[in-house]
């Protein structure tokens, strides 16, 4: 019952599954010329139960896909929606950081929750798709209507300047050294601040206090293609909303991306990484351009304590060029003990650090002798 | 004993009843415990609905207080300004009124303080009769139109709730969710330690590490228009 087939006689609705009814079920939808194939779907612990007049249902599925390409894959993106009960949202499921040559399968995981009334309409509420696919050489596949070649192209350099960072320090001071880098990485994933936030789109008030405008701070980084001028947002109380920042290209390239992280300091002196602020623009070199955004960020709780906002600190994070080049920072830029203390380290410093954590020194080298 | 109408008892467990009725209520529920049960019980389906719906301030009521709230705040301003528009026209025949009363009829004071009484007694009991959020919302409302009109904060924040309507990303480390209008799509991450981010063009995510397969997944959710 786990081949495509099978599925979609599910996805039909004529089958109902571990009480999970096939309407409850995603739809799969690869286009034709895709480079991945799905193998198999395993809804295991999926679940569909009434409460009150609202209906959960969860659907856990393993897929497996296989890499129909002739090139290896460094990353995929898989469009989830569910118009049915977000029409206004829609999700993605992204996996980095890999490594599937042609033929070979690799599975991706899917666990999702959703909430509807009861009288909503049937049907299938949920699809799957392809937004996007990543090779070794960089070259992408995918309608890309998230800006997954973007993400997964950004992702992918990350991961080279990590493994290449790993592997000199392998180098020049041996496997002790490797093991220190990596406890040092895995102390700092567990110390780094973390805190739950909701975006609403739109600068609009969600709560009665009044608001200030607080000047950015930015941190210096001189290899950045980009110099942030200035910038301001609004704050009220646990809201930070409509940031505008002024910023400048000073590389001889045109710039058509960047995006600036903005850190947050609260009143007892806490900082968190509180999002980022992305455009999509048209920067010709020495130009200065504003950014504007319309949404605001608002941080519920912070360890049962209101979060109350005094200060802000900018730093570009990434930037595009026009001819499809990109800048990240280098990893002396990311040591600054601002950026050490709030910045995640990059998805392929977590993932090496997990096979340290649970396979031990031996498998990590060997995991970066493969690149 | 008679027992107050099933209705009754729902909007009283749910904190839509105005004072004097929520008073009366809860006077019976206190002496009823047949009754009390039926308040506990609702007020426990309520609190799980909310849950399941992500403390979602739209769920399960169906009624848009805010944007209500919103409606109320701009009548008042309109209201307030062709107020004042009027008064601007209507100087110079005023002006020749006062003139006229002060030689003309006196002023009736036992008229005019029957009539102050009317709008105490009706204003206490609107204001009674108000649930709780409803008359905070009002409260708000007349308190922003104050700010603006009188201007004792620097600066205001809009006159807007975040309504039940708008599309919401919420990001924590335990999943992301988009809500709108008291539905969610959740995506949930396999493992603990994960990494929220959110993007301020419209995206909330988790990064993770899945503690089966060790590969590096983000979970996503994105406006729609994206």
């Amino acid at each position: 019952m786990r081949s495509s087939s099978a599925l979609a006689a599910f996805a039909l609705g004529l089958v109902p599954w571990n009480g999970v009814f096939a309407a409850a079920l995603p739809k799969i939808d690869l286009p034709p010329d895709s480079p991945v194939a799905l193998l198999s779907a395993d809804y295991g612990e999926s679940s569909e139960i009434a409460r009150g007049s609202a209906m959960l249902i969860d659907v856990h599925a393993a897929l497996s896909l296989r890499n129909s390409s002739q090139r290896k894959i460094r990353g995929i993106t898989l469009v989830v929606t569910a118009q049915d009960v977000t029409p206004g949202g829609k999700g993605s499921v992204t996996v980095t950081s890999l490594d599937v040559g042609p033929q070979e399968s690799f599975p991706v995981r899917i666990d999702l929750r959703l909430l509807r009334p009861l009288q909503a309409s049937s049907g299938v509420p949920v699809q799957i798709g392809l937004d996007g696919v990543l090779f070794d050489d960089l070259s992408f596949y995918g309608p890309d209507k998230l800006s997954s070649r973007r993400t997964l192209t950004l992702s992918e350099f990350e991961a080279r300047r990590d493994r290449r960072y790993f592997k000199s320090v392998l180098a020049s001071g041996g496997p002790e050294k490797l093991r220190e880098e990596m406890l040092s990485s895995l102390t700092h994933q567990a110390d780094r601040p973390s805190l739950d936030v909701e975006v609403v789109r739109g600068g609009r008030a969600t709560n009665f206090e009044p608001e200030k405008q607080v000047q950015f701070a930015f941190l210096s980084m001189p290899d950045s293609p980009v110099e942030p001028v200035g910038g301001m947002a609004r704050i009220a109380g646990n809201e930070a909303r409509a940031p505008r920042l002024e910023v400048k290209n000073r590389s001889d390239r045109p710039i058509r991306y960047l995006e600036v992280g903005w850190i947050l300091h609260d009143h007892s002196g806490r900082e968190f990484l509180a999002g980022s602020v992305p455009a999509e623009l048209n920067l010709a070199p020495g130009q200065k351009r504003q950014i504007l955004e319309d949404a605001t960020l608002r941080f519920p709780q912070l360890g049962g304590q209101p979060l109350g906002i005094e200060g802000m600190t900018g730093f570009v994070s990434s930037v595009e060029f026009a001819d499809g080049s990109m800048w990240i920072p280098t990893r002396g830029d990311l040591d600054s003990p601002q950026l050490q203390r709030v910045v995640a380290p990059s998805d392929e410093e977590q993932r090496l650090a997990q096979i340290y954590r649970k396979k031990g020194l031996k498998a990590l080298i060997s995991e970066l002798n493969k690149f | 004993m008679k027992h107050p109408a099933p209705e009754q008892l729902a909007l009283f467990s749910g904190g839509d009843l105005g004072r004097w009725e929520r008073w009366r209520i809860s006077r019976h529920a206190a002496h009823c415990p047949e009754c009390a049960r039926e308040v506990q019980a609702l007020r426990d389906s309520a609190a799980e609905l909310r849950q399941l719906a992500g403390e979602s301030p739209a769920f399960p009521n169906t009624l848009n207080w805010n944007r209500l709230a919103e409606e109320i705040t701009g009548n008042i301003r309109v209201g307030l300004a062709a107020g004042e528009a009027i008064a601007r026209f209507d100087k110079p025949l005023r002006a020749t009124q006062r003139l006229q009363s002060k030689f003309g009829p006196r002023f009736n004071w036992n008229l005019a303080l029957v009539g102050v009484g009317a709008m105490v007694i009706f204003a206490v009991a609107f204001w009674t009769s108000l649930p709780p959020r409803q008359a905070e919302h009002l409260l708000g409302s007349l308190n922003r139109i104050r700010t603006e009109r009188i201007g004792t904060l620097i600066h205001s924040t809009p006159a807007a709730i975040a309504s039940p309507e708008d599309v919401i990303l919420e990001a924590s480390s335990s999943g992301i969710q988009v809500r709108e209008n008291g539905r969610a799509l959740s995506l949930i991450p396999h493992s603990d330690g994960a990494t929220v981010s959110v993007d301020m063009h419209g995206s909330a995510g988790v990064r993770y590490v899945d503690a089966d397969t060790g590969q590096v997944t983000t979970n996503k959710v994105y406006y729609a228009q994206q």
